[in-house]
Formats: structure tokens, C-alpha cells, sequence
């Protein structure tokens, strides 16, 4: 089994930078199609977003042992950045402060959930700003993006982005997971842990 | 915001952006309005200028990338926001100045 790299997943990440969605091309096949099919629970997510796919199509084939024949990426079955928010809640690896290679999770105060995930590849720097609000400046890849960082925008980006702790938004840890604890846990799912599919490993 | 080391124009460039452009593309779509709404506020056109200001500062530090701009509730949620960001600081200007009729001079 790979052992959990966060360098893995950046590097992987990396490979999909300018990768966009092009709307007269996204025929069955393609790549985003690809990053759908590896959801496997695609009604579950709104029409169109792509950006949980990619950290997940990035996840599992970066940590993909062709050997074994089995991924030992942990974060399995998550579709959306909230989904991706309670699996975190329920292993205790959703932090307020980024390291490299944590998926970072962007709340929305109208949704009140998270909405946005993407992959920290640098931290740049701390602050605060009024009202002692606390922010990290970070270098992300996101996918569904543009140069400005909207969301839905139909790109693979890099981007400079400032996160908020304050406002909600945390990241998800999933280096600090055990492999041998996580399949040692299969079996023994809580009604809250959202469990592999074994048609993906 | 965040000047990051490539040169213009480069492979990194053209895939590298910041999330702080965002603001331009939100502030285009919503200032006809908020001009509009401080134009109900005030006739001073520099107390119009400081306030669309201050929800322009206000819109920066909510970062609009929070909100899923291609949807109206959140655009009307983000403008509720900065509307109500426009009418605290004229309040508050309001209770400084009781008394005044104009503002005082902003070189004092």
C-alpha cells in the first residue's frame, strides 16, 4: 500500500493545471466525464461542479498501487465539499490551520455549509483583519474555477487565495489518517462515516 | 494581493490566478445599484463616494468567492450585506456629526 503523501496529491493536482471543461467537447469520455464517473454518487451533487471530483480523481490515483491494485487514498465516497466537511468531523481531521496538501474547505454564508474544496499546496502567510477576523494566505489547485476564483467557471487553476477561519472555513487533514486504522475500521461504519465503495478500490 | 514570482505571460502565469480579481467582477455587477441606493442616502456626493468606498472595502474583506455568484439569492445576499455595511457607517457618521449640517472637512 502507498503510504498517505500529501506531496503525492499535489504533484498529481498538478498534472490537471489548465485542465478546463470545454462545454462543446464534454462528450462522454472526457476528462471531466472521467472525474464524475469516480464519484460514483454523482446525483448527489449539483449538476455541473466538478471540483470535489478532481481532489477525488486525484486522491485515489496518486495513492493508487498498481501492484495491489487498490488505492489507499481514505477520503473515498465524498462528493461534496460538505460531505467532504463531515467526513473530516467524524475522523477529527478538520483543522483552522493549513498544512500543504490539505483539502481546503470554503464556507458559504448563505448555503451554511461548505461549499468550495480545493488543494493547499503553500501556505504564504497568517493575518488578521477587522474585528479580529483571522485569514491564511494560501497557493491552492482547484478545479471549476477560473483566474478570479469564481466558482463554476469550468477550469483547472492555481490560485493565490486568502481563506477566513473565522468565517468557517477549515481543512481537511487527510494525511493524519491511518491506512491500517481506516481498513481496519471497514465493517464497523457509524451511521455518520461514509464507507469505500468497493467498486473503486 | 499576493504578487506571486512568475513572469507575465509565462506557461505559470497564464494558469495562475487570485481569488482577490474576483472583486472587480462583483463590484461591476452590483455598484449601479448600491450608487443608486446611496444616492437615496445622501446628496453629498463626497459622503456618496466615501460610502460606496467603504462597501467596496467591505466586499474585499467578505471575499465574494465565498458565494456562488451565478446565483441570484447570493448576489442579493452579498448586496444586503454591503447595503447594511453603507448604512452602519452612515449612522454612525449621522450620531458623530449630530448637529452639523454638513460633514467636516476631510483635511481636518
Amino acid at each position: 500500500m502507498i503510504r498517505l503523501s500529501p506531496q503525492l496529491l499535489i504533484v498529481t493536482a498538478s498534472a490537471f493545471i489548465g485542465v478546463g471543461e470545454h462545454v462543446a467537447d464534454h462528450t462522454e469520455g472526457g476528462v471531466i466525464d472521467r472525474f464524475f464517473r469516480r464519484r460514483g454518487n454523482a446525483t448527489s451533487a449539483l449538476p455541473g461542479e466538478w471540483d470535489v471530483a478532481l481532489i477525488q480523481h486525484c486522491g485515489y490515483w496518486s495513492h493508487f498501487d498498481h501492484r495491489m491494485e487498490r488505492s489507499s487514498w481514505p477520503v473515498t465516497g465524498a462528493t461534496t465539499a460538505n460531505e467532504l466537511g463531515l467526513f473530516g468531523v467524524a475522523r477529527g481531521v478538520l483543522l483552522d490551520e493549513p498544512e500543504a496538501g490539505d483539502v481546503f474547505l470554503q464556507f458559504s454564508p448563505t448555503r451554511q455549509a461548505f461549499f468550495r474544496a480545493g488543494i493547499v499546496v503553500r501556505v504564504c502567510g497568517h493575518g488578521l483583519l477587522a474585528h479580529n477576523r483571522t485569514y491564511v494566505d494560501l497557493l491552492t489547485i482547484e478545479g471549476d474555477t477560473d483566474e478570479s476564483g469564481r466558482f463554476g467557471q469550468g477550469k483547472t487553476m492555481r490560485l493565490a487565495r486568502r481563506l477566513s477561519p473565522s468565517a468557517g472555513d477549515r481543512f481537511l487533514r487527510w494525511a493524519d489518517l491511518d491506512v491500517l486504522a481506516h481498513v481496519g475500521q471497514r465493517g464497523h461504519a457509524s451511521s455518520t462515516e461514509i464507507v469505500p465503495r468497493k467498486d473503486l478500490l | 494581493m499576493r504578487a506571486l514570482p512568475h513572469s507575465p505571460g509565462s506557461r505559470v502565469a497564464s494558469h495562475t490566478g487570485d481569488s482577490s480579481l474576483a472583486v472587480a467582477h462583483v463590484w461591476d455587477k452590483l455598484e449601479h445599484s448600491l450608487h443608486s441606493a446611496v444616492c437615496r442616502m445622501t446628496n453629498d456626493t463626497e459622503e456618496q463616494e466615501d460610502l460606496l468606498q467603504e462597501a467596496l472595502v467591505e466586499l474585499w474583506v467578505i471575499d465574494p468567492t465565498r458565494f456562488d455568484l451565478r446565483e441570484r439569492a447570493d448576489l442579493a445576499y452579498l448586496r444586503r450585506l454591503l447595503m447594511n455595511r453603507m448604512w452602519d457607517v452612515w449612522r454612525i457618521e449621522r450620531r458623530l456629526f449630530r448637529g452639523s449640517r454638513s460633514r467636516p472637512d476631510a483635511s481636518l
